[in-house]
């Protein structure tokens, strides 16, 4: 304990050596952050909105009813290992405000199958068999202010009860007036099956167990898109920029050691009498290589600290968002363990000098 | 007590030896001049019983064992804990306070921090130097320096108190205060050993070692 306190009265008796000591390791994290990190967080950004585009999401249609794709569908696919939610839609069909009549525009209904997911938000209470929702950007159309109203089309005659924001993959709903289905309706037909997998890498895996598991008249003839080629994109993305970063990582660590073993190097030959008198009073060498390490300890302590605050406003502002905390923790820790293991060399040597030939008078 | 038997001592190993088949015994309480013309080996010798140097042949006891040989960190821990030093001049941290130079005699010792303090601004008033103690050597005269030195080796209460020429740098009056701090401490049951190429001190002296 008295020895960091020691150590720590060094580092400001030496105070150029521990200033060029912290900018240099607050130059380490400023340049990881700026570059790897700013990297990382473009990997991230790109890769969160490849995720968004629907890497997880497969479409299964029967866009003619050329195969007779069922409602029972639902059931049967939501049982597929991996599969997070799957949701069917019917034929689209017009309706309008029955209010209004003919007069009024016409938005398109349909019904669904299955549980409502987490990415269509209902405002109101949930409709029963029967009753509708609309969509946030049908409402306009339909031309009222609350969603409940009483809803007419072609074979349909619907009240709707409430409204519902819709999210990718089915962003696409806020235009439409969903309809919840009839209670036995598992002979009905769908028009398409949206299926969300757990992550991307089950795609093509849970796509070929569909086509065996659906519930169809001719499932050869279903259309089962899948984002190949997002996910494709997405493994690219991710392991070609963190790779260069990685190279990048430890040339700017390699340099950074360097410099403060010069640094310490310098720091320690200046002192070269301080430390011959501390082994005279019986410092072991253990002490004096505790000594140098906790100077330069301190002063990367205060460089990291510094760096990282600056690298991480940089990084903000150029990228607009942060690298995530691990990472963040992980640079100011690399960066500290970088000083350290570059004052051993200096701190061997101080401890290793003899003290009779430093201090002895002619 | 500390002593050396058959001791020979050489800086390398095709030099000339600079000691040679020295037996010599240092009692504890009692002080022991060593004297002898300039390049005779008087601080060499101060360096070898003070655990600086390893001897190249013979035997050096402390408490009866063989410091010679033993591992660094053992004798690190001896001269930290026994052994009080007082080079020629007085080899002070220029950067440290002056109470800080002499607190520093007991931290290699591991020395309670406020027994320490309050011990170390009582050797400081006992030598006549304890005004400012947040003074920096810069700041005062070698005499005082070479006091404070002593108050850094007395600190750990040594049972050995090596003093390596001393007063060779002071004036008639500072160098009165060192010898009677000296005798103080032979008092106090330290076996003191004095390097001086000064014979009329070795009145002082209960042994006198010609080199
Ligand atoms: N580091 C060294 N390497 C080789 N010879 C040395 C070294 N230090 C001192 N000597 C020699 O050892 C001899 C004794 O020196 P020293 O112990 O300082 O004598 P004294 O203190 O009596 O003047 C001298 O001849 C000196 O030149
Ligand atoms: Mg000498």
């Amino acid at each position: 304990m008295a020895l960091v306190s020691e150590g720590a009265a060094i580092a400001r008796s030496q105070l150029v050596a521990t200033t060029v000591t912290a900018l240099v390791v607050a130059a380490v994290c400023g340049v990881i952050f700026a570059t790897v990190g700013q990297s990382a967080a473009t990997v991230a950004k790109v890769l969160a909105s490849i995720d968004e585009a629907g890497t997880r999401t497969i479409v299964v249609r029967d866009a003619s009813d050329e195969a007779g794709l069922r409602a029972d569908s639902v059931n049967a696919l939501s049982s597929i290992d991996g599969v997070v939610w799957v949701f069917g839609l019917g034929q689209a069909t017009d309706v309008r405000n029955a209010d209004l009549g003919l007069a009024g525009q016409a938005v398109p209904a349909r019904r669904y199958y299955g549980d409502l997911p987490a990415e269509i938000q209902v405002s109101g209470r949930l409709p029963r068999s029967g009753e509708a929702l609309i969509g946030s950007e049908a409402i306009g159309a339909v031309g009222v202010a609350s969603p409940a109203v009483g809803l007419v089309g072609p074979g349909t005659d619907v009240a709707a009860v409430g409204g519902f924001q819709a999210q990718a993959p089915l962003a696409f709903l806020s235009r439409s007036v969903l309809i919840a289905p009839r209670i036995s309706a598992s002979d009905d037909r769908l028009r398409e099956l949206y299926v969300v997998v757990d992550r991307a890498e089950l795609v093509a895996q849970v796509a070929t167990a569909i086509r065996l598991a659906v519930h169809a008249e001719a499932p050869q003839r279903l259309a089962i898109e899948t984002p190949r080629l997002l996910v494709d994109l997405r493994s690219a993305v991710g392991g070609e920029l963190i790779g260069s970063a990685r190279q990048l990582l430890l040339i700017v660590l390699a340099v950074g050691l360097l410099l403060v073993t010069a640094t310490t190097a310098g720091a320690v030959s200046a002192r070269r009498r301080d430390f011959g008198r501390r082994r005279a009073l019986g410092a072991t060498r253990s002490a004096v290589v505790l000594l140098v390490l906790i100077q330069t300890g301190v002063a990367a302590l205060i460089g990291s600290v510094a760096g990282t605050v600056v690298g991480l406003l940089a990084v903000l502002r150029l990228a607009g968002s942060l690298p995530d905390p691990a990472f963040i923790l992980g640079v100011s820790v690399l960066a500290l363990l970088m000083a350290l293991a570059a004052g051993v060399p200096p701190a061997l040597l101080a401890a290793f000098r003899d003290p009779v030939r430093i201090l002895r008078v002619p | 007590m500390i002593a050396v038997s058959e001791l020979a001592f050489s800086y390398h190993s095709n030099a000339p030896p600079v000691l040679t088949d020295l037996s010599v015994a240092f009692p504890a309480g009692d002080t022991t001049v060593v004297t002898g013309p300039s390049g005779c080996g008087k601080s060499t010798l101060l360096y070898v019983l003070g655990l600086m140097l390893r001897p190249t042949a013979g035997r050096l006891e402390i408490n009866g064992a063989d410091a010679a040989t033993l591992p660094d960190a053992e004798r690190s821990g001896l001269r930290a804990e026994r052994i009080g030093f007082v080079f020629q001049d007085a080899v002070l941290d220029p950067t440290r306070t002056i109470i800080d130079n002499v607190l520093e005699g007991g931290l290699y010792a591991g020395i309670n921090p406020s027994t320490a303090r309050s011990r170390a601004l009582d050797l400081l008033r006992w030598f006549g130097v304890e005004e400012r103690p947040n003074r920096r050597p810069g700041e005062i005269s070698g005499g005082q320096a070479q006091r404070v030195a002593l108050c850094r080796a007395l600190l750990k209460q040594p049972s050995i108190l090596l003093a390596d020429e001393p007063t060779g740098n002071l004036d008639r009056a500072s160098a009165d205060i060192v010898w009677q701090a000296l005798a103080v401490a032979r008092d106090e049951g330290a076996a003191v050993v004095v390097a001086t190429h000064d014979l009329s001190r070795s009145v002082e002296a209960q042994h006198t070692v010609r080199l």
